[in-house]
């Protein structure tokens, strides 16, 4: 077993870019939560609850989305296609599991690390966070999943542009759509139940359910899990297939 | 040691290697010879796993390569052509990891690194960062990386590609000092005297097939050991298995001439009339 190499390099990565790694995964959360929250939500109630209570909980599972996806799928893609980095791994006695795991385990990380710092800022403005077993679980799992989504795509997409637009068709519509800004009782009913089922839709409404006090669908957990398993089986699929 | 059955690797409109089949023995020298574009490191990369075969199979020690044979690829160092090192780690972390990777631990492998670090100069750029060093010193760099674990053979691709003269001649010594140790060093190149200067067995290769796998010696004996070089409406070659016999030819050309050895090159070009240095 070699994970503990990969995560240790991953980990070394990070150590040396912390400064910047730590204000990019504040930036994005921290303009939503002012605009959406404070700004925009001083003023808003849904379900006759502050707008900020509906909307922490999306903003938790989008920061812990993007970051563990984005860590991941960025890092391994330029190691692949333009450090050429990667390669060393593929020759060398390491095998394939051990690779997707020690890239999935860094990807969560990264993504809880971003998902702390956003809890803790704000708990600093006074906003509490519930922050129970169940919570903890979800956004680990939220992390896993989008780690092991970005492995995949940086294993099987071959140049930067494509990353881009992987990024752009894929995780940047989640952002606004998983019911992380809105409910999606407003949408109609093909295109809410779709949505519904796509996993940051279930992170942020599960993250909203513990929240509000009620407990979390155990379906919510499955489709997660399913999602987590189908990524690994297809990033360590991918990770078979020549290289460029 | 090593054995290639039939590969052969298709692109959409394109064929790289047409059924190659190659068997290097045990503590050869081997060189893989051919111009641009020829299928050298399309063959290196399938032996590494890099790359799948369209149809065919490689061995290592008769065991069939793939990319969870950690058993095989312990057995290789490998170079690629183009740099490959993390940039985000130092020359000494780099060391480390590999070592890591190949099951050296470091309290073991620590004076191995030091020594291979002397052994290319590069001790004194030991906590420098890999994006810091010169593009040969990250080459020298990624040579010792594959050497760490010691391995029984050693692939490397265009190894001099990007090297100084003089670097290129101390990266010889150590691929000579190493293959002394009995252990079987198998690169590619385009740089005639560097085949020339190594390789106990040279594979010419040329679009995707071998045009001859024998030893130098033995190649250049099949066209002549002498060759007269000149110029008539085109340049012209002559190859002669006796000295004497082409100086006699020499002196009864008209026009200037060049009396040398006969290199790969000449080799090369009988068989293709193509230069593999264009």
């Amino acid at each position: 077993m070699k994970v503990h190499l990969v995560i240790q390099r991953e980990f070394n990565f990070f150590k040396k870019r912390y400064i910047k790694i730590t204000v990019a995964a504040l930036i994005s959360p921290l303009l939503y939560l002012i605009a959406f929250g404070w700004g925009l939500g001083k003023s808003v109630t849904l379900n006759s609850r502050p707008y900020m209570d509906f909307v922490l909980p999306g903003i938790i599972a989008l920061t812990g989305m993007y970051t563990s996806y984005s860590a991941i799928a960025l890092r391994v893609n330029t190691m692949r296609v333009h450090e050429h980095s990667f390669e060393y791994f593929l020759v060398a006695p390491i095998r394939i599991t051990d690779l997707v795991f020690g890239h999935l385990v860094a990807g969560m990380f990264r993504g809880m690390y971003a998902v702390i710092l956003i809890i803790i800022s704000t708990m600093l403005f006074g906003i509490p966070i519930p922050i129970t077993p169940a919570f903890i679980g979800i956004c680990i799992l939220n992390t896993a999943v989008f780690a092991s989504l970005g492995y995949f795509a940086a294993v099987t997409i071959d140049n930067h542009y494509d990353m881009n637009n992987f990024s752009s068709f894929v995780i940047t519509p989640m952002v606004f759509l998983c019911s992380t800004f809105f409910s999606l009782e407003s949408l109609p009913g093909i295109l809410r139940q779709s949505i519904s089922y796509l996993p940051l839709s279930q992170v942020s409404n599960s993250l909203r359910c513990i929240v509000y006090g009620s407990p979390v669908s155990p379906f919510s957990y499955l489709i997660l899990t399913s999602y987590l398993l189908v990524f690994i089986i297809a990033g360590m699929k991918m990770s078979k297939k020549d290289m460029v | 040691m090593i054995e290639f059955v039939n590969v052969t690797k298709k692109y959409k409109n394109r064929i790289a290697l047409d059924s190659i089949s190659l068997s290097i023995p045990k503590g050869t020298f081997f060189g893989l010879v051919g111009p641009n574009g020829a299928g050298k490191t399309t063959l290196l990369r399938i032996l590494m796993t890099l790359l799948s075969a369209s149809s065919g199979n490689v061995y290592v020690c008769n065991s069939s390569v793939h990319r969870n044979n950690s058993h095989v690829k312990k057995m290789i160092g490998y170079v690629p052509q183009r740099i490959n090192l993390d940039k985000s780690l130092s020359v000494l972390e780099t060391m480390k990891f590999s070592s890591a990777l190949y099951d050296i631990p470091y309290k073991k492998s620590r004076s191995r690194i030091e020594e291979l670090l002397e052994l290319i100069h590069l001790k004194e750029h030991i906590n420098a960062l890999t994006t810091e060093l010169s593009g040969g010193m990250k080459r020298k760099l990624m040579v010792i990386q594959a050497l760490i674990h010691q391995p029984d053979i050693l692939i490397l691709d265009e190894p001099s590609v990007g090297i100084d003269a003089c670097d290129r001649r101390a990266l010889w010594d150590v691929l000579r000092g190493y293959h002394q140790q009995g252990k079987t060093v198998c690169f590619t190149t385009h740089y005639i005297e560097e085949a020339q200067a190594l390789s106990q067995q040279v594979c010419l290769i040329d679009r995707g097939k071998i045009l001859e796998n024998d030893k130098p010696e033995t190649l250049i004996g099949k066209i002549g050991t002498t060759t007269v070089e000149y110029f008539q409406d085109a340049t012209e070659y002559r190859h002669f298995n006796s000295r004497k016999n082409a100086e006699v030819f020499a002196n009864s050309l008209t026009s200037n001439y060049t009396l040398r050895d006969t290199t790969l090159e000449d080799v090369f070009y009988a068989f293709t009339k193509r230069r593999i240095v264009k």
